[in-house]
């Protein structure tokens, strides 16, 4: 019989994530994987970031998480996505090599002292009354512990599916859990299922490139880690190319044995990451499709075919690949396929993600119903928090939709649900302006600090870049003579001011930053790029930051009116039923939280603050 | 709360009468006043016309009783209707015999108040149903039945979807870069956005009229004592025009009366002679005449027809906004003195020509041509949403120098602006859109 603090059941990006945060966080944790192999394993695209995924990596990476940390060690190619579109939009997003974050992350697992890897499936949730005790593997070990995260990604009773071909198992041939989800199940925990899907990997060596379109990466660009020292080289290219009308009539000749339409696949799935076939069907009048071919990494051949992922039998997707431009001849080294999987209601999770009804026990990633590694890892470091955070019989930390795009992944999770695989997008989110990738360590950082996460390095790197950070502003009411600065107004095409300038007043135009006023009077020469791209941004934006800030305050004012836990809502007279339901499954912890259930109306919230007013 | 009854049908000899209690009672009192055979020995069953004998002190009357059990009610409380036979006589005693077992006599309104505090309506459905039930004039009738029935939402929906739209482009620009060449340029959206402030102006313009079909047309009466205010305004209140209301101050005070003319509701003011003077009562007329001179919408300026117009006049006439201004030379039946372009010339005293006054309100205020089909925008918190959206819009579109994201984030903002109308302001259907639209993914 083996004691932990805690028991992580998965070693995905929320496992990974979760396990790292409680071990830094001085709790003794078992980490439980079905393959040691899988451990950091990137079963879809070879790549990390994006769109709003890239600002889910700086927030874990400030609050002391690893992704950002092992993505960037593990980059081939690295790129700013929405330059020009905008600083909060701005999201960085790289290529990584599989093996080598797999082989990265799993090492930095292997050294914490108080991290135990142990290949195992877990079978059951043990259980002393309404709170966890440990779990039984199905090779017949029990281990105890005082809290649970489960991280089973879409390992609960998978299926892939390829045409008429199905097969029970895990992603990529790896095994799939057996009776987790019955245990969970016992516990009165109801299940739902999704179903997500990936492309073709096909051999670079047979890809005709020459037609195609290349994408490099940029080089001296800024990191997804605060404290990564040396910037990942651009070492590997991406191509472009699309599909066409022979693609989409092979398609259409063959929808027949399509498993989304021949009803053999019944799982929800994703609207943003849509089947080929689907996209066809849905979208009949576009005449291509855009497809990115990725590198999976330095020592393989294998590219993976990012836009065409797809359920239809092998002979159909040799039959369709070929027709694409450049893969005429190129040869699928792994078929593309679908897989559907057991996942619960995120709705049944506090915000801490612990689940209502039992104690100890934390859900973080696919399985509460996500889809992306760096939601899962988003997942995984504030489950990993708050589960140390319940040994410890502290308040769990609850980041808010203001603070950090975390705040609104969960939030959205545990207040509305979601009906298919979920994915973060920056307009999830409503005060956009504040949660920048520039800014992710001063909203994060100092938080991550006074949990215990935030280590001394990283704690110095923060404080020296708040101090450089400082001095810049001071800098900035520095004057120039007109006559110092015309050249600089001409040459950016900005009318000439007719007296002195102020630094600050002269990046405030739309065409001239810091790094302009710098290249003449070499002011800022001594001070770090993140630091004077931060200051950049405050400054050009002061004007819509402030206008986001008011928001925030009424925002804040709503989230503050705190609903008591042990409210009866059917009891409480002028609800709708609807609102009554709701609001009893949900039990938000404030009124922000309960305007923000669907199915409770404007009306619905009027009545909760009357009744929590006549209460006080 | 209480429980509360009224008598839910027009007052008036009609077919029917139906009289209703809602509350928590509304079932016990029902049943207590109501004999039916089927109810002595079985439950009552919800939206079930029972028919039996209303117990009246001396007789008993043979109606209707059906019971709408909470929540599935038109005010979400336990709701009891009789239909009795017609006749405000019998109406008034059944509610009587109602509120003696413990019933409030309800507000008017206090139904739908009800109905909204219980999740049953919207607010701005509330709001409309209660003008509706306020209403006081054909027109203002109109107004409102139109915005309960949403043909205002519809306009500012259709706005509101148009902006959704480009709120789906933009976003997927942001969001999936990658899907660049399918979105609309900037230029597009602009172009979009003066569409919609057109539109939103237009709305914004009716609002003048909606609010004065709701409040009424005010029209000041104002002239120097003796030239026949009181007589002009006594034959505007001419016994065959409804007045709806009548506030009567002091002497030196204003005094306002209502008219329904032509469906529209005109208040006329008339005002304590405008003249410098040292009496403290008197002052504060004076004051008050000047104030309401200035807040009305038309100024009935009377004159003497029989004497040119003195210098009195001449101060009066300047103090007076000429937009708003009806010269009305009174006694015209006398011999004429003075001459004014566009004057209408009446006698009050003969009773000539003072309908041309109501029409030259209606022209002046251009209400004459007001067509009830278009929409008008009669809630005060609807215009003011209206009002800081159109404003928002003006802004951007001066605006040259702006980030995508940040002209997303002021787009995004106008929408839900206007969303206070219509009631739809989540993201989500921002994010429902986008997927409806564009084929995107990995």
């Amino acid at each position: 019989m083996e004691n932990y603090d805690a028991i992580v059941i998965g070693g995905g990006h929320a496992g990974t994530e979760s396990t790292l945060a409680l071990a830094r966080l001085g709790k003794k944790t078992l980490m439980l994987t079905i393959s040691l192999d899988a451990i950091g394993f990137l079963p879809c695209n070879p790549s990390i970031g994006g769109t709003a995924k890239g600002h889910l990596v700086c927030e874990i990476d400030a609050l002391g998480g690893e992704m950002g940390v092992c993505a960037d060690k593990s980059a081939i190619q690295i790129r700013m996505l929405n330059r020009g579109k905008g600083p909060a939009v701005y999201s960085l997003r790289a290529q990584v090599d599989k093996q080598l974050y797999h082989n990265n992350m799993k090492k930095t697992l292997e050294e914490n002292e108080n991290i135990r890897i142990k290949q195992a499936e877990v079978d059951e949730i043990l259980c002393d009354g309404d709170k966890v005790t440990g779990v039984k593997t199905a090779q017949g070990e029990t281990y105890f512990a005082k809290t649970i995260v489960i991280c089973s990604g879409v390992y609960l009773k998978s299926r892939i599916i390829i045409g008429e071909y199905t097969k029970n198992s895990g992603p990529n041939g790896y095994l799939r859990s057996e009776n987790l989800s019955d245990s969970l199940k016992k516990l009165g925990i109801e299940l739902r299922r999704f179903k997500t899907g990936t492309p073709a990997r096909m051999n670079g060596r047979t890809i005709d490139y020459s037609k195609l379109v290349v994408q490099h990466g940029e080089d001296d660009i800024q990191t997804f880690s605060f404290i990564t020292k040396i910037p990942p080289k651009n070492i590997r290219d991406c191509y472009l190319t699309y599909t066409n009308e022979k693609t989409h009539n092979v398609i259409r000749q063959n929808l027949s044995k399509a498993p989304m339409y021949s009803g053999v696949i019944k799982g929800v799935g994703p609207r943003y990451c849509p089947s080929i076939e689907d996209k066809i069907v849905r979208f009949a009048d576009k005449t291509r499709h855009q497809i990115f071919l990725e590198p999976e990494g330095l020592y393989t051949n294998e590219v993976y075919i990012q836009g065409v992922s797809t359920s239809l039998p092998v002979d159909v997707q040799k039959d369709m690949y070929k027709t694409i431009e450049g893969l005429e001849n190129a040869e699928i080294m792994r078929d593309a396929y679908a897989i559907e999987y057991d996942l619960i209601d995120s709705t049944t999770l506090y915000p801490s993600l612990m689940h209502k009804k039992i104690k100890g026990l934390f859900f973080a990633g696919q399985i509460n119903g996500t889809s992306g590694y760096e939601e899962a890892a988003a997942q995984g470091i504030i489950a990993g928090i708050n589960a140390s955070r319940y040994i410890d019989k502290k308040e769990p930390l609850v980041l808010k939709r203001n603070e950090a795009y975390i705040g609104v992944l969960i939030d959205d999770l545990v207040t509305k649900g979601t009906n298919e695989p979920y994915r973060m997008m920056t307009s999830r989110a409503e005060y956009r302006l504040h949660l920048r990738q520039d800014n992710a360590d001063t909203r994060l950082t100092p938080i991550g600090r006074s949990i215990g996460l935030v280590n001394d390095e990283r704690w110095e790197i923060f404080e020296e870049k708040q101090r450089q950070t400082s001095q810049i502003f001071e800098l900035l009411n520095k004057k120039y003579k007109v006559e110092e600065i015309k050249d600089l107004y001409i040459e950016k095409n900005e009318s000439v001011p007719e007296t002195s300038q102020t630094i600050k007043k002269m990046i405030k135009r739309s065409n001239i930053d810091i790094f302009d006023v710098n290249s003449r009077f070499h002011l800022f020469d001594n001070f770090s790029k993140r630091a004077l791209e931060y200051v950049n941004t405050q400054v050009k934006f002061e004007g819509y930051l402030q206008q986001e800030e008011e928001d925030i305050e009424n925002f804040k004012k709503q989230e503050n009116m705190i609903i008591p836990l042990d409210i009866n809502y059917k009891k409480l007279k002028g609800l709708r039923i609807e609102a009554q339901q709701k609001l009893d499954k949900i039990r938000p912890s404030s009124i922000g939280q309960a305007s923000r259930i669907s199915g409770v109306s404007p009306a619905d919230v009027t009545i909760l603050i009357m009744y929590i007013k006549s209460m006080r | 709360m209480s429980t509360i009854a009224q008598i839910s049908t027009p007052l008036g000899s009609g077919g029917i009468a139906i009289v209703r209690i809602s509350g928590d009672d509304a079932l016990s009192i029902g049943r207590s006043l109501f004999y039916c055979k089927k109810l002595v020995y079985n439950d009552i069953t919800p939206r079930l016309l029972y028919l039996g004998d209303f117990k009246l002190d001396d007789a008993t009357e043979k109606c209707m009783m059906v019971y709408f059990k909470s929540p599935y009610s038109y005010t979400g409380e336990d709701v009891v209707e009789f239909q009795i036979h017609g006749g405000e006589y019998l109406a008034t005693k059944v509610l009587d015999k109602i509120l003696e077992k413990g019933a409030v006599l309800a507000k008017n309104g206090e139904f739908s108040k009800r109905a909204f505090l219980n999740g049953k309506m919207s607010l701005d459905e509330a709001e409309a149903t209660i003008d509706m039930i306020n209403a006081t004039s054909d027109a203002e009738l109109k107004a409102s039945s139109r915005l309960a029935h949403g043909k205002l939402f519809d306009e500012i929906k259709k706005i509101q979807d148009e902006l959704k739209d480009s709120l789906a482009n933009l976003e997927v620009a942001l969001d999936y870069p990658e899907h660049d060449d399918e979105t609309k340029s900037e230029e597009i959206v602009k172009n979009i956005l003066k569409n919609a402030l057109n539109r939103l102006k237009k709305l914004d313009e009716t609002h003048e009229s909606g609010e004065k079909i709701k409040f009424g047309i005010d029209v000041a009466i104002v002239g120097k004592p003796n030239v026949g205010k009181s007589s002009i305004l006594n034959a505007l209140l001419n016994e065959d025009r409804a007045i709806v209301t009548d506030i009567k101050g002091t002497t030196r005070d204003t005094l306002k009366e209502t008219v329904n003319y032509k469906g529209l509701k005109i208040n006329f003011i008339d005002t304590a002679g405008i003249r410098e003077s040292d009496d403290v009562v008197e002052k504060i007329g004076v004051e008050k005449s000047k104030k309401s001179i200035e807040e009305s919408d038309i100024v009935l300026f009377v004159l003497d027809s029989s004497e040119e117009m003195d210098k009195e006049d001449k101060q009066l006439e300047n103090f007076i906004d000429p937009k708003k201004i009806i010269y009305v030379l009174n006694k015209s039946d006398k011999n004429q003195k003075l001459y004014i372009d566009g004057a209408i010339y009446v006698s009050a005293k003969e009773n000539i020509n003072i309908n041309s006054i109501f029409d030259e309100i209606l022209k002046k205020t251009k209400l004459d041509k007001i067509n009830y089909s278009e929409l008008q925008i009669t809630n005060r918190r609807h215009h003011n949403a209206l009002k800081e959206a159109i404003k928002e819009i003006e802004a951007i579109l001066k605006e040259n120098v702006m980030t995508l994201d940040i002209f997303d984030i002021q787009i995004k903002k106008i929408w839900k602006k206007l969303g206070e109308i219509t009631g739809e302001t989540a993201n989500e259907a921002i994010i429902d859109e986008i997927f409806s639209k564009f084929c995107l993914g990995k």
